[in-house]
């Protein structure tokens, strides 16, 4: 490694354990607003027999986002002389917070559940009230967790073998809990899923929580000419968390990714897609032709055999580079110097098969013109 | 509230755990009415004869009756958000408009370049009233311009996806017509055309597909026609294998030839291992053999290992006559391990070492941090880094030493309940002289999403790129669901 290389590399670690740094404080910086209800179970114990009281249409059938929570409106009812007293209710009225909320979008009802507890909430919202000495958590924290739904249901054996769908309705509409809980471990994005999906029985296994077109979201047909060149990174820029591929500097680090494993590129995308791309900008060796600026694509040696430039050492390689932009069929340059009875010789590699026919298929009769 | 109906809960389970065993039958009492009047055996829906875990069938019906209990069965499930029901089906979607704005290079010069692009998914169930019958589709339309003497003029229209489902009494059996995604062991293509999967008994299962594959899809163009399938072993639930095959024709010649044995083994929940070995006939040689190894030891630990030996150049298609030039093959071993801190906290490390010809080869680790928080653990943040380290005793065409230093954080952040913002900023140091400097991304979003029938975005991404000079590009995004 040089000089400049080292001091390179100092200020590239202490860059980067400055933005761990900087990522762990982000959780503390933007913790969310403090702010909490002061509600005293014991002053409302004669309101708790009756749920609907404060919480609306909550022994109904279904659960959702809005029936939850006793709003606002149901306080101010009783407390209808305090109603410009925020401070009576707010811990803290600077940062008083509208809290969110989602549709849980389970297959649940509280109606039945109500009837198995025998009206007792409590049997899963612990401490949903909050205790004399803790006030209630307005933002949800008082929902079950799993663990409290598995002391009745014996579903902790679905849990592992992820048979969501026997509860929720639709976790694509959900809080996702991180991919490592599950079986979406390591790179599983980048590797796993593909793994898993060879073996094709698990594809109902991934329909539990996604649908068969959210495929789509990454694996997004770019079709005919003029591709869209849509990333999933620019469909879905908020969705930082799921390490898309193709984020926006992916431009300048494609490249990387091509050569440590130039077939991952090829899975999804055909060389024209890169040839497209790569005429656009006039950064492939025929567009080169008409650039002013004396850009060359390939280095001067490409034609020598011995020079590190070499068009053949990178033809062995990786011949999907060459064919980003040189995929022209009878045209393709290769064959004005490698066909029979040209000065370039045999291009094949050593040891190489062929179950094509070379007197009759196309790609053959290209050099084999004998 | 009490906490006597508490004890009495805890009494209950205890008493029916010592004396479970003997009343397992009065417990599956109202499954068993339901088998007695639909005429069906318990293991239809149920893997075991004694209750227990749910068959695919069981769990569909669950699905579909989630209030099943004694004397009440049946329940309406409520209608996605949105959708609209009419004769023709319940039918919902998402009609998604991107535009963006920044700085582009073109054959030297810098230009402005400006892009629009619609993207609509329907979704259609119960088609003309028939529940198995379901309809999905993805398209697109797109625009681009640019200022300047060169090209970024360019208009596109496409279909990703337009699918038929047909679904059969069988669990999982199905029919489907029109553009799809087809996955069935080796072949993962886009193609326009049929798919049938049918189960045959309890351990066989069948897919075919053929049609002519999507130009662009996966895989590449690979011919005017594509045809293949897999049959599918499961014998219980800890062994699952298969083998598969698909053939592709380009103007009367094969150009892609493929095909061979996965195995997924699971002998208990903590060792899952997941393989394939595909073969390219017309090479006559492997051509793509993995093997994931993942090891869970307890909920807090997580070893994956990965296995590839891969040559790349077989996964041109032999119409391209780049395909008879590859020599070239790899071995890649990977590692990660993943310590899960809590549900909402995790960290992994990686190290993977490529092995190509010539005693080239690549090294690469690094590590992520993942975290979760937030009432329903929709905040997200988290940092990741790596190093790569690659040894080329020759580099060949236009290759350049690839020895980089790659950090990034994200961090995704619910202000209230419809408002949040994304912040994703990633650095790449290169360890070559020949770039003039190292490469950064900042992007910076902000949205409102009310959960209802719209929501919408914008941002900016900052590019420090090495090759053009800096940039700030503009983009929004407005999805509407109906």
């Amino acid at each position: 490694m040089t000089k400049s290389n080292a001091k390179r590399t100092r200020w590239a670690v202490a860059t980067a354990g400055a933005l761990l740094l900087f990522a762990a404080s982000c959780i503390v910086v933007t913790g969310r607003t403090g702010d909490s209800i002061r509600f005293s179970p014991a002053a409302h114990a004669d309101l708790m027999q009756d749920c609907d009281g404060c919480h609306d249409g909550i022994a109904g059938h279904a659960v959702d986002a809005t029936t939850r929570r006793a709003l606002e409106a149901k306080c101010i009812a009783c407390h209808q002389d305090r109603k410009d007293d925020c401070a009576y209710c707010h811990t803290d009225v600077a940062n008083a917070g509208t809290f969110p909320y989602r549709d849980r979008a389970l297959l649940f009802s509280h109606e039945t559940h109500l009837e198995r507890t025998h009206g007792d909430c409590e049997a899963c919202h612990v401490n949903a009230h909050g205790t004399v000495n803790s006030l209630p958590d307005p933002a949800g924290h008082a929902m079950p967790k799993h663990a409290e739904c598995f002391s009745c249901h014996e579903m902790q054996g679905f849990y592992d073998q992820m048979e969501c769908r026997n509860c929720h309705q639709d976790l694509a509409r959900y809080g996702l809990l991180p991919y490592e809980s599950f079986t979406h471990a390591g790179d599983f994005v980048g590797r796993g899923h593909a793994q898993l999906l060879r073996s094709t029985g698990n594809v109902a296994t991934c329909a539990q929580c996604h649908e068969q077109s959210s495929c789509d979201e990454c694996h997004f047909a770019d079709v005919g000419a003029g591709a869209t060149r849509l990333t999933p990174g620019m469909r879905l820029p908020e969705k930082v968390h799921l390490g898309l591929i193709h984020r926006g500097d992916y431009l300048f680090r494609h490249p990387w990714d091509a050569r440590s494993d130039p077939a991952s590129c090829v899975k999804c995308h055909s060389t024209s897609y890169c040839r497209d791309c790569h005429d656009d900008r006039g950064l492939s060796a025929k567009a080169a032709l008409t650039r002013t600026d004396g850009f060359q694509f390939h280095g001067p040696g490409v034609l020598f055999p011995g020079s590190s430039e070499f068009h053949g050492t990178a033809a062995r390689r990786d011949p999907i580079s060459c064919a980003a932009c040189h995929e022209d069929g009878s045209q393709a340059n290769c064959t004005s110097c490698h066909r029979e009875g040209a000065f370039g010789g045999n291009p094949h590699p050593a040891g190489f098969k062929s179950r094509l026919n070379k007197r009759t298929a196309s790609v053959c009769r290209l050099c084999h013109t004998k | 509230m009490t906490t006597e109906p508490r004890c009495a809960v805890r009494s209950a389970v205890a008493l029916a755990l010592s004396v479970g065993p003997f009343v397992s039958s009065a417990v599956a009492a109202p499954t068993e009415r339901f088998a007695e009047r639909e005429g069906l055996a318990c293991a239809t829906c149920h893997v075991g004869t004694d209750g227990g875990p749910l068959t695919a069938f069981g769990r569909d019906y669950r699905w579909r009756a989630p209030f099943f209990q004694d004397g009440q069965e049946g329940g309406e499930l409520a209608a996605p958000v949105g959708a609209g029901s009419s004769s023709f089906g319940r039918w919902s979607g998402e009609l998604a408009s991107f535009a963006r704005s920044g700085r582009d290079r073109a054959f030297g010069e810098r230009t402005h370049t400006w892009s629009a692009t619609e993207t609509l998914r329907l979704r259609g169930d119960e088609l003309f009233g028939d529940e198995s019958l379901s309809f999905r589709g993805d398209g697109f339309a797109s625009n681009w311009d640019g200022s300047g003497d060169y090209g970024f003029d360019e208009d596109s229209l496409g279909l990703s996806s337009a699918e038929v489902t047909w679904r059969g009494d069988a669990a999982g059996s199905f029919v489907r017509f029109g553009r799809q995604f087809v996955v069935a062991g080796a072949a993962t293509r886009r193609v326009d055309g049929a798919a049938i999967r049918q189960p045959l008994g309890e351990r066989l299962e069948l897919d075919l597909f053929g049609g002519a594959p999507v130009e662009d899809g996966l895989g590449g163009r690979g011919g005017d026609l594509i045809t293949g399938g897999r049959l599918g072993v499961r014998l219980g639930q800890s062994l699952r294998f298969g083998s598969s095959a698909y053939y592709a024709k380009d103007h009367s010649d094969p150009s892609d030839v493929k095909g061979g044995l996965d195995l997924q083994w699971s002998p208990t929940r903590r060792f899952e291992l997941f393989t394939h070995f595909y073969w390219d006939w017309l090479a006559d040689q492997l051509y793509d053999a993995r093997a994931h190894l993942v090891f869970t030891p307890t909920i807090e630990w997580q070893f994956a290992y990965d296995w590839t030996r891969s040559v790349p150049g077989l996964f041109l298609p032999k119409s391209s006559l780049y395909s008879v030039f590859s020599d070239e093959e790899y071995v890649e071993h990977g590692l990660t391990v993943t310590r899960r801190f809590s549900s909402a906290l995790s960290a992994n490390v990686f190290g993977r070492h490529t092995d190509y010809a010539e005693s080239d080869s690549l090294a690469q680790v690094g590590s992520g941090l993942d975290a979760r928080y937030g009432p329903n653990g929709e905040d997200a943040v988290g940092a990741e880094a790596g190093w790569q380290d690659e040894s080329r005793t020759s580099f060949g065409g236009s290759s350049t030493d690839d020895d980089a230093l790659f950090a990034r954080i994200w961090h995704l952040l619910w202000w209230t309940g419809s408002i949040y913002t994304a912040v994703d900023a990633s650095t790449l140091f290169v360890m070559d002289d020949s770039f003039e400097r190292d490469a950064a991304l900042v992007r910076i979003a902000a949205g409102y999403d009310p959960h209802a029938w719209w929501d919408a975005e914008i941002g900016t991404d900052w590019v420090r790129d090495p090759d053009f000079e800096s940039r700030l590009d503009l983009f929004a995004r407005l999805r509407i669901r109906f």
